[in-house]
């Protein structure tokens, strides 16, 4: 294998391992754990984790909320870069509002919203409102493959709507709509941690976070983190696979 | 007879037709030529129920074939999954094997040479069940032999299954070669409208009527 094609594969790890080494450094500069854990002891509290009914507990109620604020984002997403293409008065209402949310500023919202409603409820409204941003871009950009001349040869051939859906407009859309459903919901679960701390949510990663903050746990606390960056890294990792594969497979051009 | 009577087509200001009609008989192949912009493809998409219109059009049937200026194939379908949204699987597999594409059936059309998509966006025109078949500038940057292979494959399927046809074209050899009536339009009319039954003579006809215009 040429030098070239070795570098740009092994890039992350060679990152990855620089890290660490800097990491190690700094810890052992420091020489305080509760400011900077050495790696080696994050990583047994990492491995510690996963013995512990309360992390899965935290964990699956981070990633359950993750999932519902995505998935109601991702529809609403969707639906407005449908309804975008069909009216320009619709266009122009979600690109008056679109901005307007990405100003919203994301503290104060979810401290009304603690008020209004309950943490729960807040973390997930909170993440949903950052989130859609970048969906509705992500959706307007898978829904551009569906062309108006493709829309044209269905009308004249009359193709029945749930054919029309099922086989040619949503598999045109899917490489893409799987391509920001990965990183959407990488960066869903990143928000959703923040967004538990923010709305002091009673269970998951973020109330975690905020006890080891307490106790001054730095090294759980940063095994937390890592939980959190490798479950983002393979939901990114596992929707690139399904995006690739199906380009592959249809051959898009 | 399919007849379009007193069209009227404008987009804004610009006048496409202001007062067009045309007449095409029963399983006729009717070449349509003139300059770009004349209003050959707004004809064709008025037929095939894609723009509005005022005036009125005679006999137009419920269903059409079109054959686009670009294929329109779906691209995540395969070769025999695209001609079975218009057609039975039957007589998808049966029509392929015809045309000489019986190996190409789960290909997808990305994988296909361009005279191969064309020959299946025509088989998808002529497989749907409809009496009417619009073809905007089929054979329009295809190499001479793969042109006239694919109008003799077009010619063969219209004597297996014949249609009226509106055939929308910049070339006058090709509109002779396929068609048994050609017309020009110009600023919104048919300027000429003549039977091909003397190849040559058509051919001359035609070639002179744009000489005239460039003159």
């Amino acid at each position: 294998m040429k030098r070239k094609d070795v570098l740009p594969k092994f890039a992350p790890l060679f990152t990855a391992a620089v890290i660490v080494i800097v990491w190690a450094g700094l810890s052992l500069a420091v020489n305080e754990e509760i400011i900077l854990p050495s790696p080696v002891k994050v990583a047994e509290e990492f491995a510690l984790l996963f013995t512990s009914g309360e992390f899965y507990a935290g964990y699956f109620s981070t990633l359950l909320r993750s999932l519902i604020a995505f998935a109601a984002s991702f529809l609403l997403a969707f639906a407005a870069a449908a309804g975008a293409r069909k009216s320009r008065v619709f266009t122009r209402v979600v690109m008056t509002v679109l901005p307007l949310v990405r100003a919203l500023p994301t503290v104060a919202v979810a401290l009304l919203l603690v008020l209004w409603t309950s943490s729960r409820a807040a973390a997930v409204i909170v993440t949903m409102l950052v989130v859609f941003p970048t969906l509705y871009t992500n959706a307007e950009n898978a829904l551009s493959r569906i062309t108006r001349d493709m829309a044209e040869m269905c009308r004249v051939y009359r193709i029945p709507f749930r054919t029309k859906l099922l086989k040619i407009y949503l598999p045109a859309a899917a490489p893409s709509a799987v391509l920001a459903a990965g990183a959407g919901l990488s960066l869903n679960v990143k928000l959703m941690v923040a967004a538990e701390v923010i709305a002091a949510a009673a269970r998951g990663i973020g109330p975690q976070l905020n006890a080891d903050k307490i106790n001054f746990e730095t090294a759980h606390m940063l095994a937390l983190v890592l939980a959190v960056v490798l479950t983002g890294i393979a939901i990114e990792l596992a929707a690139r696979a399904l995006s690739r594969a199906m380009v592959k497979r249809y051959a898009y051009v | 007879m399919l007849t379009f009577k007193n069209i009227e087509k404008r987009y804004g200001d610009l006048v496409v037709f202001s007062d067009f009609s045309l007449s095409v008989g029963e399983n006729e192949t009717l070449a349509v030529l003139g300059d770009s912009g004349a209003g050959k493809t707004t004809l064709l998409n008025i037929a095939a129920g894609l723009t509005e219109y005022k005036g009125e059009i005679e006999n137009l049937p419920d269903k059409v074939g079109y054959v686009f200026q670009n294929d329109r194939l779906v691209m995540h379908l395969s070769v025999l999954e695209n001609l079975k949204l218009v057609a039975s699987e039957s007589a998808a597999r049966a029509a392929l094997e015809r045309a000489g594409l019986k190996d190409f059936m789960n290909e997808y059309p990305a994988r296909l040479s361009a005279g191969m998509s064309r020959r299946v966006a025509i088989l998808r025109a002529f497989l749907y069940d409809a009496p009417l078949l619009l073809m905007d500038e089929p054979f329009r940057n295809l190499d001479l032999t793969l042109k006239y292979k694919l109008m003799d494959f077009y010619a063969g399927m219209q004597a297996e299954r014949p249609k009226t046809a509106l055939f929308v074209t910049h070339e006058i050899d090709e509109a002779v070669y396929l068609s048994s009536r050609a017309v020009i339009i110009e600023g919104g009319l048919v300027a000429l409208d003549i039977p091909v039954k003397d190849k040559d003579e058509a051919r001359r006809a035609l070639t002179a009527y744009f000489l005239d215009k460039k003159a």
